[in-house]
């Protein structure tokens, strides 16, 4: 059975990347991770660090045991704890497949087998935006009208073909009130307008216990990733 | 040699991104295919690479910009060139950038959304002059199911497609999920257009939609087009709707498309993805589900509007082969029938041709 593998939120950014030079530099195919905190920090876009009360943000979160982490995908602030689990696909596009739906198909490649999952288990499976959400987006995977699953995407160039690592950070137990207050005590500190609300949001074993999940999404993504790659 | 370096294209729905972090600084050799600067847009952070290898001369974004694609972000030089002769690079740029945006606003209008008797409608306006032409879609579709008619169809009139509430970037929430509710939407948007008079276009479920309208205000209905239209008839395909509204795969609604056309090969894997896309935005499952169950319940048609029918100059249109609703509903209605042989359901897109000449000769005949 498929477990995502425990290590600290730094190492499991630094794990998503290394995956993604790997592809670049064609040592494989693809990559497919599944990994889940045992430490938290609360992750954001590079950008965030330039505003002016990052410091103090910063700070002030890492006083209350939510230390700031920059990523490589853009974004707003998304709490990482053990409550979440990561995953990251990396390919490279077919290049018959051209560039101009490059990010929507990438977006779709990772939600639907997510989707797929949650109406195998009976639950009302959506992908759009979620009002009071953190870190919102218009494809978020959404359970029973509330954001689950958040989403984004980093592009490299390799020898002239891209490759991209999409990334879901799939809340899977009910942490909701400890992440909302993390993330929303980091935007007031920082001056962002963003507050975010808890009943935006839903835990994967909220609704069901599930304890197969990781394995059948494992199994999902190799099966998607088998019909367009040659793996 | 004098390069320029672009915001890029990453995707359909991308028009502009913002400068992240410059890889490379002015003086800096670049190579060919190597990283220069990081973009970002919405939730995407990508590279830009060099398409020519050089000297990086002048950064013209910094960190934060936002900047439309397609708009000048940096000099790459290969080989020699004076500062007077990348001033005058920069200059011819940008006297001749015209960013996708704007471009799209010259050459013609998008769709727009409004606020509209309290919800959210959008709608695509063509052409100019005479009385307008509306155009309704029907269950589960959205404007787009005009994209072969609308611009022929404007060369002559205006054109307004919409998108009824529950489908496409209209608002999704219904409430009593009947042909009023849907009827109101667009003499909402006549309203709102300020639009005294037009002639109706409504295809399938939009037929039963203009239908409903020309009832509710017949004023304002100068004619009506009806094709393949419902509520002239009780049959319809229930197993289809179920089907379409149960479908949450591209194995499920696949075999339920396929019966919309007369040449299955029609059903690309993108129509698939984009309604399976459309079908899992907030609120769609429910609206069409309310929509099936109002208004085709167990399987039948529950609304029958052919007594309205003839009392404005009325064309209707079907093909023959139609696997959803009957054509037999167009016999003895008092209006210009015209039966298309071959042709299934979604006849305004197989015989595009054909419908817009049909309508065109149709709406220049009437006084």
């Amino acid at each position: 059975m498929t477990k995502p593998v425990s290590m600290t939120v730094e190492a499991g950014l630094a794990a998503e990347q290394a995956l993604l030079a790997a592809v670049c530099a064609g040592e494989q195919e693809y990559g497919l991770l599944f990994w889940q905190p045992n430490d938290q920090a609360l992750v954001m876009p590079r950008r965030l660090s330039r505003l002016p009360a990052f410091q103090t943000a910063s700070q002030v979160s890492a006083d209350a045991g939510w230390p700031v982490l920059l990523r490589e995908t853009g974004g707003e602030p998304v709490p990482q704890s053990n409550a979440t689990v990561n995953i990251a696909l990396v390919y490279a596009p077919p290049r018959s497949e051209g560039d101009q739906n490059r990010i929507e198909t990438g977006y779709l490649r990772l939600c639907q087998p997510i989707c797929d999952l949650l109406i195998e288990l009976g639950g009302d499976a959506s992908v759009g935006e979620i009002d009071g959400a953190f870190c919102d987006g218009r494809y978020n995977v959404n359970l029973n009208g509330r954001k689950m699953v958040g989403t984004a995407q980093r592009w490299r160039q390799s020898g002239g073909r891209p490759v991209g690592l999409v990334h879901g950070a799939l809340l899977l137990d009910n942490d909701r009130e400890e992440l909302i207050a993390a993330v929303n005590r980091f935007n007031e500190v920082c001056g962002l307008q963003q507050r975010v609300r808890a009943d935006s949001h839903i835990a994967l074993h909220e609704a069901f216990a599930a304890p197969d999940a990781i394995s059948r999404l494992d199994t999902l993504y190799r099966q998607m990733l088998a019909s367009f790659l040659p793996v | 040699m004098i390069h320029t370096l672009t915001m890029p294209k990453w995707g359909l729905s991308m028009t502009e991104g913002r400068i992240d972090v410059w890889l490379k600084q002015p003086g800096d050799r670049v190579e060919k295919g190597e990283e220069v600067l990081d973009v970002e847009t919405d939730k995407i952070s990508s590279s830009v690479e060099a398409p020519f290898s050089g000297v990086l001369r002048r950064v013209l974004a910094l960190s934060d910009e936002t900047l439309p694609v397609g708009a000048l972000l940096g000099i790459v030089v290969e080989g020699e060139a004076t500062e007077a002769e990348i001033d005058a690079v920069i200059e011819r740029f940008n006297a001749g950038f015209v960013s996708s945006a704007a471009e799209a606003e010259a050459s013609g209008p998008t769709a727009q959304k409004a606020e509209i008797g309290g919800r959210l409608l959008r709608y695509l306006d063509l052409g100019e002059g005479g009385t307008p032409l509306v155009l309704v879609h029907g269950f589960g579709g959205d404007l787009n199911n005009w994209l072969f008619n609308q611009p022929a169809l404007a060369t002559e009139r205006r054109v307004i497609a919409l998108d009824l509430p529950g489908h496409g970037e209209s608002g999704k929430h219904l409430q009593s999920a009947d042909a009023q509710e849907l009827s109101q939407a667009v003499l909402a948007l006549l309203d709102h257009l300020k639009l005294d008079r037009v002639h109706l276009a409504g295809h399938s479920m939009g037929g039963l939609v203009s239908l409903t309208v020309a009832a509710q205000a017949p004023e304002r209905v100068a004619s009506l087009t009806l094709i393949a239209s419902a509520g002239l008839g009780p049959d319809i395909n229930g197993d289809y709707l179920q089907g379409f509204a149960d479908a949450t795969n591209r194995n499920a609604l696949k075999p339920q498309l396929t019966q919309l056309f007369s040449d299955p090969a029609l059903v690309t894997r993108q129509m698939l993805e984009d309604m399976l896309k459309f079908k899992r935005l907030e609120g769609v499952d429910q609206a069409l589900r309310q929509l099936n169950q109002q208004l085709f319940e167990g399987g039948r048609q529950t609304i029958d509007l052919r007594g309205g029918v003839g009392r404005q100059p009325s064309l209707v249109i079907w093909g023959s082969d139609d696997a959803i609703i009957p054509a037999t509903h167009a016999e003895g209605l008092p209006a210009q029938v015209e039966i298309l042989p071959g042709q299934g359901h979604m006849v305004q897109l197989e015989a595009a041709e054909r419908v817009n000449q049909l309508v065109n000769t149709f709406l220049k005949s009437l006084p």
